[in-house]
């Protein structure tokens, strides 16, 4: 299947700079987590539930000045199309879990909550690309709804080099394999990065032509999700006031 | 199940593609997003709508209309656009590729992708055409267009569906372009030969015609009749007896699978042996020795170097090979085109069980092993599936038997017999048989039904007559797959604007970066030693003596990628060529001449651009210090080989640079007799320079080419620097750095060549211990009274090695890395960039090395490397085969002049005949025995290689392996295949 | 984990051994707790369903099927169970999985087989994402609710392959696929397992996590083709644990037969009124 045609369209029907169907949903998850969401990024579907701020269950995880996050991700045996068992303690899980660690410490007002534990857990139902992103979003939107003071939206999406010469935004996993990929993070409205990863190798003087068309995709979901979020408050407020 | 369509913010809707993958046994669900769109146009300058919905690429360029607002006529005048279906791409690609028919063409996004699936090389084609734009080759992506997206029925099949999806592009054009969207009604035309497909298409309004009915409709029509192919003029209706199978069907896809898996079948590639064309081996894995098919019936249908599936026959059929000569000429020469006649071949026999199978394996693995020779017994097997076929353009010409004499125009079918030997004849039909006689011909192969004899094939072009000159050569570069069609104007445009004024910018104050790191060496006295009357100089010498006493030695290679960029057209058509080709009369260049024989040669008396490798050496020419960079010098001279050594060997000329040059040949001599002692082998083969007639160019002469210390001297130089950048790219790019390597010959190569010299020569041998003691082994072979004889030995021994091949330095470890022949741990290609892009890239890869300029990603990508050092490899061995082959053309023409009587050598002998090779012309010819002597009283004797007869005056005779012989040489041109060829009589 | 006051404690043991029994939430004894569950939303596995309880507790069920050679596997079925915050070598997931795999015993493997060589290996996967009651019968209803909505893929290569090995190819097109279901003759009905609570003399069905802190013992039952089967475990959710009174557990398996119909019927309604609209919640 040709990835990026001639005709500038991409194996799904997309063109270069478009992104897939975004969905979430936030408070899904009312009684059993303090905030929660759930993210459908294209095929790939996550579930997030935070719980915090609360006592820490370790004396180790007390931290005088700020709050410490936890994060646990776990990706289902069935997220793939062939069925893989995965160990929690899987490298591949351990960078993910520590990347959103290191993001949201910085993304939240830790210092307004010191000495607790806010806990994360990462569900990861399908996974067809943008993994990462994905799983930003959903932190997001649930610590959001878990009413958390965040400095602002953390809106990821991956964006690609074709073939040296074609940015492409928004990679799925038949296009995650074959080309490199760069997942970030992106404060707010701001052009400010909570988070870069590069995985593969790109030439340099391309970087910025990818980058700038994965800050605009960023800003785009940050949209979508803040649209969500505000229809969300606007049904509450509705509920309460009587 | 209905996929639901969810329709998003950005105006696009995205449906969900979920269908079931069987791979490896398993059955995999696979769901993938399908995004449907409303912003694909027409393509067609006749619409107006179209120019307002069209989106940029990732480039920022909006898609470019190309469909004609007023395309070609049919016979009746209608406009028209062609919208094509799968089948007719497959089949009849070169009639689309033709420029008098197939303008304005619709290739809907169904049909390239399953074009692409079945054939991927026809696909690179369609995709050429539709890039080349003069033919007005579009692709409409009907699958992400709402318009046009088809849904699978519940229980329809996928190609039902995908025949609705095309019929629904042609529908759709037909409203689109006859609506007010544009101003005059554009008609279209759905071309399909599947009946059924057709008739849904009329019924739903679309004019639908097959390929024939189409080109009857054009004006030029009756012209390109003969260019339809077989399979869809005449589906399965040429003459014969359809209801007969003359050859086993092949297994099911499945079934193969399955015996991979579990060892009952195994895959290979098919060689037919050169002396006998109804045999052939098929090399495994599994087995120590290749198997054998033999039989038309067990070859079932494959052609040589088809990649094929086989399956072990019962012990019984286990036979030794053939030690018999048979050529296809002798067998269904006078087979009609028409019939299909009973086959050769046996009976095989009824279902076997896969427990069967696998026990004949063990007995056949067994078998092959055994490492004596007890038996001379080997597995054979048949063929039951065919996975890749190797079809080409194949050159060859009109059987005359196979034309009737009748006249009329009606298409008939006859044989055409190819140049290559190893393949079978193939029936064609065409209308003009008799105007085609007595001319190569280019076919192309369609299909062999297993119901048929023969291959089915059709006419492509003619080339000219037989024997002309220009036919030959051009066969010759079709039959061994060299381009040599000028360079397109994409590619010429990628040279320096200035072209022939080009002159290296002043050095003194240079603004570009670049030029800044290239070091200014026009001070050093450079010459360049090349064959005489060459004009594409890629290396350049000097030496000089530093005033430590060491010597300065710099070799100096044209600096071809300072105008060779990568990803540009000039590379791309560089790389696809892969090396230039040297035929005896002409010269096919790699790069355009421009740049081999202007601006990179390193011509005399004129600023070039270099590559050059430095070294400090002492007196016995070890190397000291190392340096590579890129430069300008300023050659003094351009010798050739006799001038240059005459210059060095003449004592009254003592100038500097006569002086430098005797310095190089003292050193070359060091470095020459370092590699003898590490073992480098020295092989002949029997090279052959013709001399050509000045004013007729008619081949004269045939002379071996003689070897000066001139010779040697660049020789040594040019190995030592490409041993010496090997290492550098090796040192910077351990995985991709571009290596060439030789492995070492396996015993059993030799077993034979051993066993021949052990029984007729008194037991001499040649050791395989070590590349030294093979060296040693061969040097020690020596006939006292004849001084040939070693000749002889080293270029039977020559055939006997494997092929040195290009790899990327992360394919093998370092062990592997190993030249035998030259023996050398690491080696690659440097010194002729000109000539061979294996150095293009290894010059990409040391201005990497050495910081000169980032390397492409390309030369660092494993893949890509592999996909280049693949195709670089099989160029490599064409343009060598093309070689040969025009010597053997020329040597062909030269004997025609000069039938006489020459010495010759036996180096191969049958039960039916023997092979003699003569050493003056390089040459060698099959004797058969009733050219010799009587059939009937011949014995041959295999275990002492004789073969003893009564010959033609009554003598008894033996001739063996070996023997020196006296043959008359005479150039006959075979009737049948048009091939002229050697033929020699013994004395 | 709510801990519960002695004052609680005693408050809820006097209303649970009451008779009439008085639940906190004032269920009947009978009564199940309402679920709300989906199916078929993952659509790269075979099967899927999401099972949800008003307190919180979740669980969601993939199915997969792959083809593989009956002569290397012992089993047919296969079970994985992920519980959040639960180590999966701990014993609390052990046991979870010990019963679900006992429960699947009776699957009727025949219809996994495809040729006399290949045939289907289902992978059952769960993950429960909260809990707060023991989840065994919320996995076991998301279970039975996956298996039955689960689809296979239909084989067109030869079913006979003793003699000439074939690779299984399949037909291509979704749509084809089977359900269990349709495969079978009899009616497929996989096994789901109740949990009752014991406490003196009475029996509550489905406890809630205050009620299994209170009770005496709890009893985990079968239930199948429209009878109580094995397996039946007494386990012990609380500190407490006494034991059961014989005449108490058979009148439990009475209460069984008599009330187990009604959770499979509910399931199959559910299925019956499920949109097939592939989204999770």
């Amino acid at each position: 299947m040709e990835l990026y045609s001639p005709e500038g369209l991409r194996i799904d029907g997309r063109r270069w700079n478009e992104l897939r169907r975004f969905e979430c949903k936030i408070n899904t998850h009312p009684h059993s987590a303090d905030g929660s969401s759930y993210v459908e990024q294209g095929n790939t579907k996550i579930i997030c539930m935070v719980r915090g701020p609360m006592e820490p269950a370790m004396k180790s995880q007390v931290n005088a000045t700020s709050s410490t996050v936890e994060v646990n991700v776990s990706l289902a045996n069935f997220s793939t199309f062939e069925r893989k068992k995965r160990s929690k303690t899987d490298k591949r899980i351990t960078e993910l879990k520590t990347t959103l660690e290191r993001t949201f410490n910085e993304c939240i007002m830790g210092h307004l909550y010191p000495r607790t534990l806010i806990s994360v857990t990462v569900q990861v139902l399908a996974q067809d690309g943008g993994l990462l992103a994905a799983m930003t979003n959903a932190v997001t939107l649930a610590l959001i709804d878990a009413g958390i003071a965040m400095y602002d939206y953390v809106s990821g999406v991956n964006a690609g080099l074709y073939d040296q010469t074609s940015a492409l935004l928004d990679l799925n996993t038949l296009e995650e394999n074959d080309m490199c990929s760069l997942t970030i993070g992106v404060i707010g409205k701001s052009e400010k990065l909570a988070l870069v990863v590069l995985e593969d190798k790109l030439p340099l003087d391309r970087l910025e032509s990818v980058l700038a068309i994965a800050i605009a995709g960023s800003h785009r979901i940050r949209e979508l999700m803040d649209m969500e979020v505000r229809k969300h408050g606007n049904m509450r407020l509705a509920k309460v006031s009587v | 199940m209905i996929t639901n369509r969810k329709r998003l913010s950005s105006g696009l809707s995205v449906t969900s593609k979920v269908f079931v993958r069987s791979r490896n046994g398993n059955a995999l669900k696979i769901v993938r997003e399908h995004y449907l769109r409303n912003d694909i146009p027409c393509y067609s300058h006749a619409c107006h709508k179209c120019q307002e919905i069209v989106k940029p690429d990732a480039q920022g360029q909006l898609p470019k209309f190309i469909l004609s607002s007023s395309p070609t006529k049919t016979k009746d005048g209608v406009s028209h656009y062609v919208v094509i279906d799968t089948n007719i791409i497959l089949h009849a690609i070169d009639l689309l590729e033709n420029t008098q028919c197939f303008y304005d063409v619709i290739v809907p996004q169904t049909v390239l992708e399953e074009v692409r699936n079945r054939s991927f090389p026809i696909y690179q084609r369609l995709r050429n055409l539709v890039k080349s734009e003069d033919k007005r080759f579009v692709v409409f992506h009907n699958e992400y267009n709402e318009a046009t997206y088809v849904n699978r029925e519940k229980g329809q099949s996928i190609n039902d569906r995908n025949d609705h999806a095309i019929r629904k592009v042609a529908s759709w054009f037909n409203s689109h372009l006859n609506t007010e969207n544009s101003p005059t009604p554009i008609h279209i035309i759905f071309i399909c030969n599947d009946v059924d497909n057709c008739t849904k298409a009329k019924q739903e309004g679309i004019d639908a015609r097959s390929l024939v009915d189409y080109i009857d409709s054009l004006p030029n029509g009756e012209d390109l009749r003969d260019l339809i192919p077989s399979d869809i003029v005449l589906p399965g209706n040429f003459e014969g007896d359809q209801n007969e199978t003359v050859f086993p069907e092949y297994y099911s896809n499945a079934r193969i699978m399955a015996g991979i898996k579990n060892g009952t079948l195994y895959q290979g590639m098919l060689n037919i042996s050169s002396y006998n064309y109804l045999q052939g081996t098929v090399s495994v894995p599994a087995f120590k020795k290749p198997l054998l098919i033999i039989g038309s019936k067990n070859l079932n249908r494959a052609f040589n170097s088809d990649s094929v599936i086989v399956e072990l026959l019962p012990k019984d059929k286990w036979k030794e090979p053939s030690s018999t000569i048979i050529e296809e000429g002798s067998i269904g020469a006078d087979d009609n085109a028409g019939d299909d006649e009973d086959d050769l071949g046996e009976e095989t026999g009824g279902v076997v069980s896969d427990k069967e199978r696998v026990f004949l394996a063990q007995e056949a693995m067994k078998a092959t092993s055994s490492k004596t020779n007890e038996s001379r017994l080997q597995p054979t097997a048949k063929i039951v599936g065919v996975v890749r076929r190797s079809w080409r353009y194949y050159v060859g010409q009109i059987a005359p038997s196979s034309v009737s004499e009748e006249t009329g125009h009606s298409s008939r079918s006859c044989f055409v017999i190819l140049m290559d030997k190893l393949l079978p004849k193939v029936r064609i039909r065409t209308r003009k048989a008799k105007e085609y006689l007595g001319q190569r011909i280019v076919i192309v192969v369609d299909s062999w039904p297993s119901n048929s004899r023969y291959p089915n094939g059709h006419f492509v072009r003619t080339l000219g007559e037989i024997e002309s000159a220009e036919a030959e050569t051009e066969a010759l570069l079709l039959e061994h797959d060299v381009e040599y069609r000028p360079f397109s104007k994409n590619v010429l445009d990628c040279l320096p604007k200035e072209g022939d004024n080009w002159v290296v910018p002043d050095m003194t104050d240079p603004q570009d970066p670049q030029l800044k790191k290239r070091v200014d060496l026009r001070d050093r006295l450079v010459c360049s030693i090349d064959p005489p009357g060459c004009v594409d100089i890629d290396d350049a010498l000097h030496a000089r003596v530093l005033p430590n006493g060491n010597y300065e030695v710099g070799v100096h290679i044209a600096d071809v990628t300072h105008f060779v960029k990568p990803n540009t057209a000039l590379d791309q058509e560089g790389a696809s060529r892969g090396t230039s080709v040297y035929l005896v009369d002409k010269r096919i260049d790699m790069l355009p001449m421009l740049l081999g024989t202007n601006l990179c040669s390193l011509k005399p008396f004129v600023d070039r651009f270099a590559f050059s490798v430095i070294w400090e050496l002492d007196e016995n020419a070890n190397i000291l210090k190392v340096d590579y960079m890129k430069s300008v010098i300023k050659s003094r001279q351009a010798f050739s080989y006799e001038q240059a050594q005459l210059r060095i060997d003449d004592p009254t000329q003592t100038d500097e640079l006569t002086n430098s040059m005797r310095v190089l040949l003292k050193l070359s001599k060091k470095l020459k007799q370092g590699r003898m002692d590490a073992g480098a082998l020295n092989l002949a083969s029997p090279e052959v320079k013709v001399h050509m007639d000045s004013e007729t160019s008619d081949p004269q002469e045939v002379e071996i080419k003689k070897l000066l210390e001139t010779n040697s001297l660049v020789e040594e130089f040019m190995l030592f620097a490409n041993i010496s950048v090997a290492r550098k790219i090796y040192d910077s790019y351990p995985q991709t750095a571009m290596l060439r390597r030789h492995a070492p010959p396996p015993a059993t190569n030799f077993e034979t060549l051993n066993d021949m010299l052990n029984v007729r020569k008194n037991g001499m041998s040649i050791s395989l211990e070590s590349s030294k003691a093979l060296a040693d082994s061969l040097d020690r072979i020596v006939d006292p009274n004849d001084p040939y004889f070693n000749t002889l030995i080293r270029i039977m021994s020559t055939r006997c090695m494997m092929a040195a091949e290009y790899f990327p330095s992360g394919s093998y470890g370092y062990p592997e890395f190993r030249h035998y022949g030259l023996a050398v741990d690491i080696y690659t290609h440097f010194t002729s960039p000109i000539r061979r892009y294996c150095d293009v890239v290894v010059h990409r890869q040391l201005a990497g090395a050495i910081g000169y300029e980032n390397l492409d990603l390309s030369h660092r990508d494993k893949q890509r490397m592999e996909m280049i050092v693949k195709n670089i490899n099989k160029r490599h061995r064409n343009a060598q085969f093309a070689g040969r082959s025009s010597i053997e053309y020329y040597v062909g023409q030269v004997m025609r002049n000069n039938e006489a009587e020459h010495e010759g050598y036996v180096i191969k002998c049958f039960n039916n005949g023997i092979v003699v090779l003569v050493p003056k012309f390089g040459v060698e010819g099959l004797i058969k025995l009733e050219t010799m002597g009587d059939l009937a009283t011949a014995n041959y004797n295999e275990d002492k290689y004789e073969l003893t007869f009564t010959d033609l005056k009554g003598a008894q005779r033996t001739v063996a392996m070996f023997d020196k012989v006296t043959v008359d040489v005479k150039s006959v041109k075979d009737e049948v295949s048009g091939k002229r060829r050697a033929q020699l009589m013994l004395r | 984990m709510t801990l519960l006051s002695p004052a609680e404690r005693s408050y809820l043991r006097d209303s649970l051994t009451a008779s009439p029994i008085i639940r906190p939430d004032s269920r009947t004894p009978h009564q199940f707790r309402p679920i709300e569950a989906k199916t078929s939303f993952l659509s790269s596995s075979n099967g899927s369903a999401r099972v949800r309880l008003i307190d919180g507790s979740e669980c969601i069920v993939s199915v997969k099927a792959k083809v593989v050679d009956l002569a290397s596997v012992s089993n047919l079925v296969e079970v994985d169970i992920d519980v959040d915050s639960f180590r999966d070598d701990s014993n609390f997931v052990t046991n979870l999985k010990f019963h679900i795999l006992n429960s699947l015993a009776n699957f009727p493997s025949t219809v996994l087989k495809l040729t006399t060589k290949y045939g289907y290996k289902l992978f059952i996967d769960v993950i429960v994402t909260s809990h707060s009651s023991y989840p065994l019968t919320l996995i076991s209803l998301a279970t039975y609710l996956a298996l039955k909505t689960a689809r296979l893929p239909k084989l067109v290569s030869e079913v006979n392959d003793e003699e000439i090995a074939e690779q299984p190819t399949f037909a291509d097109d979704w749509a084809e696929s089977t359900l269990i279901q349709d495969l079978l003759d009899a009616p497929f009905q996989p096994p789901v397992l109740i949990t009752l609570g014991i406490i003196g003399n009475n029996i509550i069905f489905d406890p809630s996590i205050e009620e299994e802190q209170i009770i005496d013992n709890s009893l985990v039952i079968g239930f199948y083709n429209g009878r109580v089967i094995t397996p039946i475990n007494t386990i012990s959710l609380s500190s407490i644990s006494n034991g059961v009174n014989s005449i108490v557990l058979v009148k439990a398996l009475e209460l069984g037969n008599k009330y187990g119909g009604m959770v499979v019927k509910a399931l199959d309604t559910l299925i019956e009124q499920d949109i097939d609209d592939e989204n999770i919640f």
